[in-house]
């Protein structure tokens, strides 16, 4: 029991880091919550399950295709979305805020019902890469399930190494600092932005594929994963980075033994709970900084 | 002042119209179409009273709605009172629940207060679907009472109860107390700095917000005969209501009446074509948003600037 806990929720927590740190590395460097997220996770994730299932491409490919359709999506939502919101229109800061949460929502409707259109809108799941179960600590773990969340934390640790240890990474750094700054330094932040959308949308393209291969995606359940992602960045605080991969673990945890001790109809409940009073006690989440 | 006389002629001369629709030979159809318009024209102009003048985005107002909805229904289904006492419960509640929104967003700022108000939604769903044995699930509570059967006298109600919302908002947003609230909306530390207390005025912004969407709920209840989580207690629900304010113009009270009906007819009458139908209203409320930023009214203003 205990061992089944530990295992499903390292599992469960893995894809909850990786789907929530392109939203976070998003706010952190241009300050946009971009309410879409779910959505573009499950475009990816129903993209891929289309084309593998249609047998014209390998597993691998269709998960290729997955991520492009991810970076595809994160470049519109920028292209069509944002930048107008940011440049056209001369708002002040609160209406710009509001705004923009309005239009990322109906950039997801926009996303959800042309999703549904064309694929239909029932939950998909994309199959397992390889067959076969392991026993790990007692408890029979499909293999695929454990590349899933070597995979999840690759990346995290490639995106870390990259921030950190690439030129171009320590320029994005600096524009989540200081962006005017920057652009006086003669950096082209319009490039900036199109380099962090295109890494958000590969980050949300491939979490949507590992996400419909271990619970499943239906284009209407975008909205869904969103909150999930939003309540996990919230509770590690907005913009941290290594917040979030902290709350993921936590709120991943926290729902599997409540779904293993309650039952799963309770599942989402504590995690709010617990959000809500992290709020009222330390607005800026457990690892924020206002 | 002759521009606000003018204005509040046509609105007047509106009312009139609207009231008299039913014997003009419109159909029970469009009837019904244009009662929900209006019930979701009160859920509109509470929330640009919290978003256009308090400068809170509210993003969980089904939490006020569905609290309104789900009292007066429980009471109504298990024989506690007759409708209108279970509508006046239900508003009562709805206010009660606005205390209780209203003290995060004392405390929180920008996102995160609109994260909690959306987490108060999810929140008040899975206890709907869990207690589902009293609340009926996700299948709703029907209940036994109606308050009038035939539709005009329905569409009437509706009617009643925007017309009041929207003059009791406009003559809250006008009055001193309105100004101070805008004030704060627009700089709570100047308004601070000057005296007055944020947290009254706020507070009292969630109570009236909270009063008129209880009572539109709770009446919408009577309406449909039944409350289900999926009309009164869903987050999509409250991210139209703000996209039919922001639409119809915000900080405007009126023009969310006209967003609100836009939208609710629009999705009805492009109904048949399906899913793209929702795909489409929201492509239209975004290039309104992009292109008309002050929303339909803000047009409107912009044309009569121009003349």
């Amino acid at each position: 029991m205990v061992a089944q806990l530990i295992v499903s929720g390292v599992l469960i927590s893995a894809i909850y880091a990786l789907a929530t740190t392109g939203f976070t590395l998003l706010y952190g460097v241009s300050g946009i919550l971009n309410l879409a997220h779910g959505t573009t996770l499950a475009t990816a994730g129903v993209i891929a399950w289309y084309v593998g299932g249609s047998g014209l491409v390998g597993p691998l490919a269709a998960i290729a295709i997955g991520i492009a359709a991810g970076i595809v999506v994160g470049l519109l939502t920028f292209w069509l979305i944002i930048r107008p919101l940011q440049t056209k229109l001369k708002l002040s800061a609160t209406d710009e805020h509001v705004f923009m949460l309005v239009a990322t929502l109906l950039w997801t409707i926009i996303l959800q019902e042309g999703l549904s259109a064309v694929f239909g809108d029932v939950p998909v799941s994309i199959p397992q890469l390889i067959p076969g179960v392991v026993d790990v600590l007692g408890v029979r773990t499909p293999i695929s399930s454990l590349l899933v969340a070597a995979v999840a934390w690759g990346v995290i640790g490639m995106l870390w190494f990259y921030v950190s240890g690439t030129r171009s990474g320590q320029t994005i750094l600096a524009a989540s600092i200081n962006p005017r700054g920057l652009v006086l330094c003669g950096v082209n932040l319009e490039r900036i932005n199109v380099i962090v959308w295109a890494i958000y949308g590969a980050l949300a393209g491939l979490a949507g594929v590992l996400v419909a291969m271990i619970l499943g995606v239906s284009p209407s359940g975008g909205l869904e994963l969103t909150a999930t992602a939003f309540s996990i960045v919230v509770l590690g605080g907005l913009g941290s980075v290594g917040g979030t991969l902290i709350a993921a673990n936590l709120i991943g945890f926290l729902e599997t033994a409540t779904a293993y001790t309650l039952g799963p109809s309770f599942r989402t409940l504590p995690a709010l709970l617990i959000l809500v009073a992290v709020l009222y006690f330390r607005p800026q989440g457990l690892f924020g900084r206002r | 002042m002759l521009k606000s006389r003018t204005a509040g002629l046509v609105l007047a001369l509106a009312l009139v119209a609207l009231a008299i629709l039913p014997y003009l030979g419109i159909g029970e159809y469009a009837l019904s179409i244009l009662t929900l318009g209006l019930f979701f024209a009160v859920f509109a102009m509470c929330w640009d009273l919290l978003f256009g003048y308090a400068g809170e985005a509210n993003f969980g107002a089904t939490f006020l709605i569905g609290t309104g909805a789900y009292t007066a229904a429980l009471m109504s289904s298990n024989g506690v009172a007759p409708p209108l006492v279970c509508v006046a419960a239900g508003a009562v509640a709805a206010v009660a629940a606005g205390v209780l929104l209203a003290f995060p967003a004392l405390r929180l700022r920008g996102p995160y207060f609109g994260l909690v108000t959306l987490v108060a939604v999810l929140i008040l769903r899975q206890l709907i679907i869990l207690f589902s044995e009293y609340t009926g699930g996700e299948i709703g509570i029907a209940v036994p009472d109606i308050i009038a059967l035939d539709s005009i006298t329905n569409y009437h109600i509706a009617l009643g109860t925007a017309a009041v919302t929207a003059a009791v908002l406009l003559f809250v947003v006008r009055s001193p107390f309105g100004l101070v609230l805008e004030a704060i909306g627009q700089d709570s530390l100047n308004a601070q700095v000057l005296g007055f207390s944020v947290v009254k005025y706020k507070l009292a912004a969630f109570c009236i917000s909270a009063f008129f969407s209880g009572l539109a709920g709770a009446l919408m209840v009577f309406y449909l005969g039944t409350a289900s989580a999926n009309v009164f207690v869903d987050a999509a629900v409250g991210v139209q209501i703000i996209i039919a304010a922001i639409v119809g113009g915000r900080r405007t009270i009126i023009g969310p009446i006209l967003g609100a009906v836009f939208l609710i007819a629009a999705s009805e009458y492009l109904r048949p074509i399906g899913s793209l139908s929702e795909m489409g209203v929201a492509v239209v409320a975004l290039l309104v948003l992009f292109f008309l930023p002050g929303g339909l009214l803000g047009a409107v203003r912009l044309l009569r600037g121009a003349r």
